[in-house]
């Protein structure tokens, strides 16, 4: 660990910090956090005059707010570091250098927002010394910083994840990494306000492994500990117990993602064991999410039906990013055939094997969840409306699943076959099959045959569509017609397509 | 040294490099020569582990490249046809970056690398921040990092494109002088003249393929080029000439002055050696005598004109 963070053993940490740290780059930021904090001094003493609490205060909240600030732009410089490096090829350099890959990775994360840390890091004395003035302890500060700290490199890791996983053509245009990177940032703010908002009244004051877990949510607190002292959140310690327990993880992902595709930027964008374990990941974050919600007094028994649309989008996910490209098939074949290709064993097989042994694993797991939620429901928390929701929760993920079944084979055929040359056009052919038929099915009656056969190949639009209307009517006659049919049909398509992908397969051998 | 077998790199449609086998020993510089598309720059970069071919094998230095690069990278030195550097570091600061990366001693560093500054001629830009640099002067720099670790391989991708003259002669210098010491060398390039005075021998590719390798002599007398004869007769020439016209595998005799005649040659070493005693029988008072090889570009172009076997 010592040889990654020093510049004498880590090159990668080397090159940021000689770029990142000349004088005059240190001077003018140092001079424009320096003004910062004067006009927020001068403006909180003239709006607050003879308030020195609130003065205080506010000085207290400007300044974690800038360190919060700083350390975003820290991340992003993270990302767009990465990029540059990528760009003008110099990362090549540093991947054909005997250097680890996990060298590599840690210099970008820490070299990269160096300055940014070292902002940030001056301006804690101004945190600790405000914070001792508005009342906090001393524990309170730290964990406000440890929060702060961890939520940086996670956030940072992500965005060097992100630029890693864009292929080349991407990158060099600005525009398609702009909007690649907004893309990245709606995803993130939308995986954590969502289930922000799905607490809502139910879990202000019970443990929230997604709300709980991110920087704002310590942001918001600080603000509130600060101004209104009354606090009706859970303590403080156990909230960054809940971040630990989410964040470590998610780094540990993190460093796993960006050492594969250093190692091997050829491959699939996920290896199988990736793809389980973001599904364990998101499946683990869920089932917190439910033994919270469900302890409350306030429950939600449709909540837990949200398993069937987080099955589809982890799913299509996992069916994305580990189906496996042409070149790896032909890969798998040399690897099949031996003859003195042997020696290829860094590639495993696995990673040429089709999705559909992905999906089937994948089935399984969707399954057990299904079994746990039914166990822990039945046995430790007896709610009946839960019970009574498991069997619909029992066809929906089998239809669903159908759903995923039949996307992952006809994506890894459009990519096995003739087809992968024309990605636009298959992402028309998605865009309608997914969006407009069903939009259009929607405007005939609730219920109708039109209405339930423009869902049949949509997963995101039949998922939830299908909760909401069990949520209004139940498990009707038409609505379970829809789902048996849908698994069959579903199922039906996906054996022809990977029918079709095993043929090819022999084709290639 | 170098050893590629099967080596085989595919990008979605089309397919690189078709299966070549390559060797280059201790001391050698091999060059590869062949058109844009060729399929080059893809056999250096699988060599190089940056891209990922799709069946072969490749050994260098005695470590294999796909079960443990991390020995090949040791004491490989990669330079590819254009110059990544960061454009934010001084000179010594980017080849202090990859001293560490390639773990030379904190000791040996700076040695090293005011060595390796000074033999390309880039002490006066010592302090000077890479983003001023010509592109000639980034080539002298990323050919210094190549070379900083002491690499037993060097895998140089058109290294002396964007180099003014005199770079292009400490590159040469440079290049024979690390053969000399045992490093095997792997070249493209397209200054073909440049390959002709530097290469112990040459492989030609095509569509992914080798068409011809092995050393100049070899592909010399595979292709049976033809050559330019130079002599120098002292009056009266009439009888030299009118054998000259007649002595087959000669055509276009012309005269340069009244005294110095060229001819294309298609003959050997043995049909030259025939001529001169011919000319000689002839009563023909030759004063000089020399056969200049076909240049490089011109075998390139024939290599080029055949059909891929």
């Amino acid at each position: 660990m010592k040889s990654f963070l020093s510049g004498n053993h880590n090159a990668m940490l080397l090159a940021c910090y000689r770029m990142r740290m000349r004088p005059a780059t240190v001077l003018s930021a140092f001079i424009l956090l320096l003004i910062i904090q004067i006009f927020t001094l001068l403006h909180a003493t003239i709006i607050m005059f003879g308030d020195f609490n609130n003065v205080v205060n506010e000085m207290l909240v400007v300044t974690y707010s800038c360190q919060c600030l700083v350390m975003f732009l820290g991340a992003v410089r993270a990302g767009a570091s990465v990029r540059q490096e990528r760009i003008s090829g110099t990362l090549a350099f540093h991947r054909v250098s005997p250097q680890s890959r996990l060298a590599i990775v840690m210099g970008l994360l820490i070299g990269a927002p160096i300055l940014e840390w070292i902002l940030a890091s001056v301006l804690l004395p101004g945190v600790v010394l405000l914070g001792f003035l508005s009342g906090f302890s001393i524990l309170d500060i730290c964990i406000y910083e440890c929060a702060l700290i961890l939520s940086a490199l996670t956030i940072s890791l992500f965005f060097i994840v992100g630029v890693l996983q864009i292929n080349d053509e991407r990158l060099k245009s600005t525009g398609s990494f702009l909007s690649n990177g907004m893309a990245f940032l709606v995803l993130y703010m939308l995986i954590f306000t969502i289930p922000s908002f799905s607490m809502m009244g139910a879990a202000e004051n019970n443990y929230s492994a997604c709300y709980h877990a991110f920087t704002p949510y310590f942001f918001f607190r600080i603000v509130e500990q600060a101004f209104s002292k009354e606090i009706s959140w859970i303590p403080l310690n156990i909230a960054l117990g809940i971040q630990l327990s989410v964040q470590i993880p998610l780094l540990c992902l993190g460093f796993w993602l960006a050492v594969r595709r250093l190692k091997s930027p050829d491959s699939p964008l996920l290896s199988k064991a990736q793809a389980y374990a973001v599904v364990l990941f998101a499946f683990a974050l869920y089932l917190a999410e439910l033994i919270n919600n469900f302890a409350g007094e306030s429950a939600h028994p449709e909540f837990v039906l949200g398993l069937a649309p987080l099955s589809c989008f982890m799913g299509l996910f996992g069916a994305f990013m580990t189906s496996p490209n042409r070149l790896l098939v032909i890969r798998g074949k040399c690897l099949k055939s031996g003859g003195g290709l042997a020696a290829w064993r860094r590639f495993p097989l696995s990673d040429s094997a089709s999705c559909l042994f992905w999906l089937i694993g994948y089935s399984i797991l969707t399954y057990l969840m299904t079994v746990v939620i039914w166990l822990l429901f039945n046995t430790l928390i007896t709610n009946f409306y839960v019970s009574n929701n498991l069997s619909f929760l029992l066809v929906a993920c089998g239809f669903v699943l159908a759903q995923v079944a039949c996307f992952g084979g006809l994506y890894e055929r459009f990519l096995l076959g003739r087809f992968h040359k024309s990605a636009s056009l298959f992402a028309v052919f998605i865009f309608i099959l997914w969006i407009v038929i069903p939009l259009f099915g929607l405007f005939f009656e609730e219920g109708s045959v039109m209405y339930w056969v423009g869902l049949v190949f949509s997963p995101i639009i039949a998922s939830p569509t299908m909760v909401i209307n069990y949520g209004g009517s139940g498990f009707t006659t038409g609505l379970q017609i829809f789902l048996w049919s849908g698994i069959v049909i579903n199922l039906l398509l996906a054996f022809v397509f990977f029918s079709s992908v095993m043929k090819l397969r022999k084709r290639l051998k | 040294m170098i050893s590629i077998q099967g080596l085989r790199v595919d990008y979605d449609t089309v397919t690189a490099v078709a299966g070549v086998d390559l060797e280059v020993h201790e001391g050698e510089i091999v060059g590869l020569v062949g058109p844009n598309g060729a399929g080059k720059t893809s056999l250096i970069k699988a060599a190089a582990g940056l891209i990922e071919p799709i069946g072969g094998r490749i050994v260098l230095a005695g470590a294999d490249m796909l079960l443990d690069p991390e020995k090949g990278w040791l004491h490989m030195g990669y330079m590819p046809d254009f110059s990544p550097v960061y454009e934010g570091l001084k000179v010594w600061e980017y080849l202090e970056v990859f001293a560490v990366a390639y773990r030379i001693p904190m000791q040996e560093r700076m040695g090293r690398i005011k060595y390796w500054v000074e033999r390309l001629n880039l002490n006066s830009k010592w302090d000077e921040c890479i983003q001023g640099l010509s592109r000639g002067m980034r080539q002298r720099l990323v050919l210094a990092k190549t070379l900083l670790h002491q690499p037993d391989v060097l895998l140089l991708d058109e290294p002396a494109s964007g180099m003014d003259p005199l770079g292009r002669i400490d590159l040469r210098e440079i290049l024979k002088e690390r053969a000399r010491e045992g490093v095997a060398v792997l070249i493209s390039s397209h200054i073909l003249s440049e390959m002709d005075e530097l290469c112990t021998s040459l492989a030609v590719m095509e569509k992914g393929v080798f068409l011809v390798s092995g050393t100049l002599a070899d592909i010399r007398s595979t292709l049976r080029s033809e050559s330019r004869l130079h002599i120098q007769l002292i009056p009266p020439v009439e009888s030299a000439i009118e054998l000259l016209e007649k002595w087959p595998g000669i055509s276009g005799v012309q005269a340069k002055d009244s005294h110095t005649y060229t001819a294309d040659f298609s003959g050997g070493e043995e049909s030259a050696a025939d001529l001169l005693a011919a000319l000689h029988h002839a009563g023909a008072r030759v004063s000089s005598f020399s056969r200049e090889p076909e240049k490089m570009e011109s075998l390139f172009l024939q290599i080029g004109g055949k059909e891929v076997s």
